[in-house]
């Protein structure tokens, strides 16, 4: 397993650790799987939108002995429920799950976080919120 | 004979043996279930969607009148695989129900946490 996607299993570990989001299961997006039809309570997709890699050398310049990968993640939690659940059910459960995200994060990896609009997901009968953020996910040694 | 009863009676014996479940209710009907042919393909595979893979094919159920379905709400098993009522309709001649139809897709089981090994 590569090392952000080590490192955004363990923040998704620690989300889940809250009490606030325990109602909700996480999968891996686009997997080999059938879709939940229709979504049954709560459903979160970890989504990484894109990933680029950081030049962490000092004065730009490469040193001789490496350096500390780091990576910069654009990432998405997309987050469905069933669309008789309500509007306002989706809407506190995002927030709960921004508020985990940002208690889950020990190493400020996270950085500027949204919660989007409520979109509809009719094919599987479900409304569905995104909370996207970006993190900076670094090797813990040099 | 009315004309409810004749064809309810044609879809008791054309019909195949199906499970209607409503919830934690399940009943044994005979019914019609069929590929939904569509104009632009006889068949649909599955879409990859962020959710997992999305099948496109669609399903017509034909079934008696007192064939309780619901939209987005009532499975269907019929030859060992589960469908989910997409939409239904009532078919009524004057004031009678003669039978309902409905189309219907593949249902997609609960999905498991993938992220429970990381905890």
């Amino acid at each position: 397993m590569s090392m952000p996607e080590d490192k955004l299993n363990s923040l998704i570990a620690a989300v889940k650790s809250s009490p606030d989001v325990s109602q909700i299961r996480f999968v891996r997006e686009h997997g080999n799987k059938l879709a939940e039809v229709p979504v049954n309570g709560a459903l979160c997709v970890v989504s990484v939108k894109s990933l680029g890699r950081l030049d962490r050398y000092v004065g730009g310049v490469a040193p001789s002995g490496g350096a500390a990968a780091a990576y910069i993640a654009e990432c998405e939690l997309l987050l469905y429920a069933n669309q008789n659940s309500g509007g306002s059910y989706l809407y506190g459960l995002a927030v709960s799950l921004a508020d985990a995200l940002r208690n889950a994060d020990n190493e400020g990896s996270v950085g500027k976080m949204k919660i989007g609009a409520q979109e509809s997901a009719s094919y599987s009968a479900s409304i569905m919120r995104r909370v996207s953020f970006e993190a900076v996910f670094e090797e813990d040694d040099v | 004979m009315s004309i409810a009863q004749r064809i309810g009676a044609e879809i008791r014996r054309r019909g195949s043996s199906v499970t209607v479940q409503n919830g934690e209710n399940s009943i044994c009907e005979r019914a019609l279930v069929q590929p939904l042919r569509r104009a632009e393909s006889l068949w649909r595979g599955h879409e990859s969607v962020p959710e997992g893979l999305l099948t496109q094919s669609g399903y017509l159920f034909i079934g008696t009148a007192s064939c309780p379905l619901e939209e987005n709400s009532t499975v269907i098993i019929a030859d060992g695989r589960k469908y989910l009522v997409r939409r239904r309709e009532k078919y009524v001649v004057g004031d009678e129900s003669v039978y309902v139809r409905a189309i219907l897709t593949e249902f997609g089981e609960i999905r498991e946490d993938e992220f429970d090994e990381h905890a």
